[in-house]
């Protein structure tokens, strides 16, 4: 291919990137686009990976956009093409392969990488992280094999992970760091209620410890054990690492674009190179809840954020408001959600109400008459109500008993309020 | 494209919830829906009373659909010819995120089979809402938007 010319160059082909495509298509049918991505897969739904393992999902239905996707938005795909460096003072986008792409904007979205931790033995074969289908199609030819499992970190996809290989009869061991699993998520209660229905499920799961080293047999350079920071060991044949993900920053090494954790934009998702725009797990972005700006590694802020760099570099006006944490999830039948300052405590500035039975679990958090974190175990309903309340900043005396009873309505709504609802005016980008 | 609850005019006699429940039921007649189908048939459209007031809210098909957005697997999508926001029950797995992100409450999760989202989608098969066609006092009227529902 000749060096080329785009309007918009998009680095990365997942959420982020599909919702920039779809907002800068909804403004602009001829502006041309191209699409780079170092995975060569059509765009799918990462957080299905763990879904395929157990097969819940098919290889072919894990995408998360129709086949006929890039035809449909008319955008140039480079799959499978890593970024070699980026060029801000030339606009050029220089691939591995030699050629090069300028751009008129170029939006950021390489996602994050999967942290590897210092553990010897970590490069045996075995071991894998839960990052790209790629990891996961790995992973499942090695399953087929082997029957005894441990999984190092007990995040999001790390239990996702323990959930998928539990649901296809792996005998599984979740190792965790910190005391509690889920621990930027949920709080120690409903956290507990979790780890018991794991545990419940025949998930065995250690809280507080670490894997010092992964060994083989002496005959071979498989996976044999889990050596524990307890002086204990776990028999194993695979293990599985979900220690947390980086956004991928090395990717404006040797560039003027400013970088903390991630790669810092503005509430228009601008970096502070002109033309250059940033969103989904690589960026670090405006949260509307701390008022900071934070890398928050969620499928529904990749999107949004996308789409909010797409509709600006289209030359429209769009800022990011929406970009809490917000967390939905079933584990092995128990729905499990937590959004915004969910793991906050009772204190002199924070307000929390909680209602627990049996499995089920609500929590509230509210500071200064705004509710600004919610957990809900088991009982899910009008869990929706609560985060739009978050979203818009609504002041809610009165309402907390409904709230923490899941009994709030829109007529319980302020008049004006309540009139935006009914309009389908829920979201707002500026 | 969505339906407008009208308060002056709703008597909360409830028709809305058992035609929507007729609609979602395997036999779609108000003769089985309630008695003799096997499956329990469950509203979409949900009725609110505070006081002698009251309304009847279903999915708002927002111009800028959050569910769509915060979507994980791509189950969900607003056409694009009618604005109705629907869900594909074969790519849905039943996580919850729409019901996490809808402010208006108007997302469910259906237990009766596979676990799915379940919202209104206006009748789409049926080619007008039921709820809309059986209010006896106008309290549920269609309203369209100017671009995308034309």
């Amino acid at each position: 291919m000749p060096d080329t010319h785009f309007d918009h160059v998009i680095i990365g082909n997942s959420t982020a990137a599909i919702g920039a495509i779809e907002a800068i298509r909804s403004m602009d049918a001829n502006a041309s686009i191209a699409v780079v991505s170092a995975e060569a897969e059509h765009t799918y739904s990462r957080p299905l990976i763990t879904y395929y393992l157990a097969g819940k999902v098919s290889e072919e239905a894990i995408y998360y956009r129709p086949h006929d996707f890039y035809e449909q938005m008319n955008v140039t795909c480079l799959l499978g093409v890593p970024v070699d460096r980026i060029d801000t003072e030339a606009k050029q986008v220089h691939l591995a392969e030699g050629q090069s792409l300028s751009y008129r904007r170029l939006l950021l979205a390489a996602g994050g990488a999967p942290v590897k931790p210092a553990i010897p033995g970590i490069d045996r074969p075995g071991v894998f992280f839960m990052n790209t289908i790629q990891d996961a199609r790995r992973a499942k030819g090695w399953l087929a094999h082997t029957n005894r499992a441990v999984v190092i970190g007990a995040g999001l996809t790390g239990m996702k992970t323990a959930e998928a290989l539990a649901e296809i009869g792996q005998q599984v061991s979740v190792v965790e760091q910190t005391d509690s699993i889920l621990p930027t998520t949920l709080d120690r209660t409903a956290s507990d209620l979790v780890r018991k229905w794991f545990k419940s499920h025949g998930v065995d799961i250690l809280v507080g410890v670490s894997v010092t080293s992964i060994e083989g047999r002496s005959d071979s350079n498989d996976v044999w054990v889990a050596n524990l920071s307890t002086g204990e060991s776990i028999v194993c044949d695979s293990v599985f690492v979900t220690v947390g993900v980086r956004p991928r920053i090395d990717l404006v090494r040797g560039t003027q674009i400013q970088v903390r954790t991630g790669i810092l934009v503005d509430r228009h998702m601008r970096t502070n190179v002109t033309g250059v725009y940033a969103a989904g797990d690589i960026a670090q972005a405006y949260e509307p809840i701390t008022g900071e700006s934070k890398v928050v590694p969620i499928l529904p802020n990749a999107y949004l954020g996308g789409r909010v760099a797409g509709i600006n570099m289209a030359g429209g006006n769009a800022t990011y408001n929406v970009g809490m944490s917000a967390n939905s999830t079933v584990f092995l039948g128990l729905p499990v959600m937590s959004a915004g300052l969910a793991i906050q405590d009772q204190n002199d500035e924070f307000d929390v109400l909680t209602k627990e039975y049996g499995l089920s679990y609500r929590k509230l958090v509210i500071r200064n008459d705004r509710l600004v974190g919610m957990i809900a175990v088991a009982d899910i309903a009008g869990t929706g109500m609560l985060t739009g309340l978050m979203r818009d900043g609504v002041d809610v005396r009165g309402l907390e008993r409904k709230m923490l009873d899941g009994t709030l309505r829109l007529i319980d709504l302020p008049p004006d309020l309540l009139e935006q609802r009914l309009d389908g005016r829920s979201l707002t980008w500026n | 494209m969505r339906a407008r609850p009208v308060p002056e005019a709703c008597i909360s006699c409830g028709l809305c919830t058992v035609w929507c429940k007729v609609e979602h039921s395997d036999s779609r007649s108000i003769y089985k829906a309630f008695r003799a189908d096997a499956t329990k048939t469950v509203a979409c459209v949900r009725l609110e009373q505070e006081g002698a007031r009251s309304l009847a809210i279903q999915c708002r098909h927002c111009e800028d659909p959050i569910c769509v957005y915060a979507c994980i697997t791509g189950a969900m999508s607003k056409d694009p010819t009618t604005g109705i926001v629907k869900v594909d029950p074969s790519r849905c797995i039943g996580c919850g995120t729409c019901v996490l992100m809808c402010p208006n409450g108007a997302v469910q999760l259906d237990d009766r089979g596979k676990r799915v989202a379940l919202k209104c989608e206006m009748c789409r098969d049926r080619g007008f809402p039921s709820c809309v066609e059986h209010c006896p006092n106008d309290a549920l009227i269609m309203e369209y938007d100017e671009e995308a529902d034309a």
